[in-house]
């Protein structure tokens, strides 16, 4: 994949039918032309670990509202754009599905001219994919019970919509 | 009005769909009362109310404030708290 300056890919893949590539997400910030422009790559990569909150984790489902998921993820891209620069290239793929144990979970990659902005753009972008996004973890344990994560609240918009009829 | 709403995360156990019944004029903070009343054979076993209560609902393309105008017919979709990531 190829992209002209300040472009953003997202996508949320079926890791039963296609699993997230992180060196593909560095590949799409890096291409070939884009190397003579940006000086540096970040890149983010979560994976499934073997425990949490005290419990042993087999694996992790990953729920996801995809169309508002999407449309989220290129918002906060578009943000991290517009503090740290128009010319970042932003790729992101979120998991849906079953993962087990060191399963990637989320690809983050950053292309930018310079370190800094890379480094800045690419933690704001998980940050705020955990706090805002539609997506859901449902936990397997080794028990064989399974639950989902607590989570964060999402606050509702902050737009005015008195005369909003959906 | 009747609307349909989408579930996702911990609300998945109770149908992928759950049909209300709604007055006439509702706003999205009136789908909360009958949603819990809907649900409430499981609130012995489970908060049903808290989770609704943090809760928010939204469309395909946003989530939508709570005095936003309902329109029968709608799909709309339950966000419990999220854990993406």
């Amino acid at each position: 994949m190829q992209f002209e300056a300040g472009k953003i890919f997202v996508d949320v893949w079926d890791v039963t039918q296609q699993p997230l590539d992180a060196m593909a997400g560095l590949a799409a910030v890096t291409g070939e032309s884009l190397a003579v422009r940006n000086g540096a790559e970040s890149l983010f990569v979560g994976t499934v670990r073997n425990h949490n909150l005290g419990k042993k984790v087999l694996g992790i489902s990953y729920d996801v509202f995809i169309p508002l998921a999407k449309q989220n993820f290129t918002e906060i891209c578009q943000e991290a754009q517009a503090k740290w620069g128009e010319e970042l290239d932003f790729y992101v793929v979120h998991a849906q599905g079953k993962l087990d144990i060191g399963g990637v979970s989320i690809v983050i990659a950053v292309g930018s001219p310079h370190r800094d902005e890379a480094f800045k753009a690419c933690r704001y972008v998980i940050e705020e994919i955990k706090h805002r996004s539609p997506v859901w973890k449902l936990e397997h344990y080794e028990d064989g019970d399974s639950e989902w994560s607590k989570g964060c609240e999402l606050c509702s918009s902050n737009h005015k919509h008195e005369a909003h009829v959906i | 009005m009747q609307i349909t709403l989408q579930t996702f995360g911990a609300f998945r156990q109770f149908g992928q769909n759950i049909a209300l019944e709604l007055s006439a004029d509702a706003k999205v903070a009136d789908i909360r009362a009958p949603l819990i009343a809907a649900l409430a054979e499981f609130s012995a076993s489970f908060d049903i109310a808290g989770l609704v209560d943090s809760s928010r609902f939204a469309t395909e393309t946003e989530i939508l404030a709570e005095d936003v105008v309902l329109k029968s017919g709608s799909l709309i979709t339950i966000l419990p708290p999220v854990s993406g990531g």
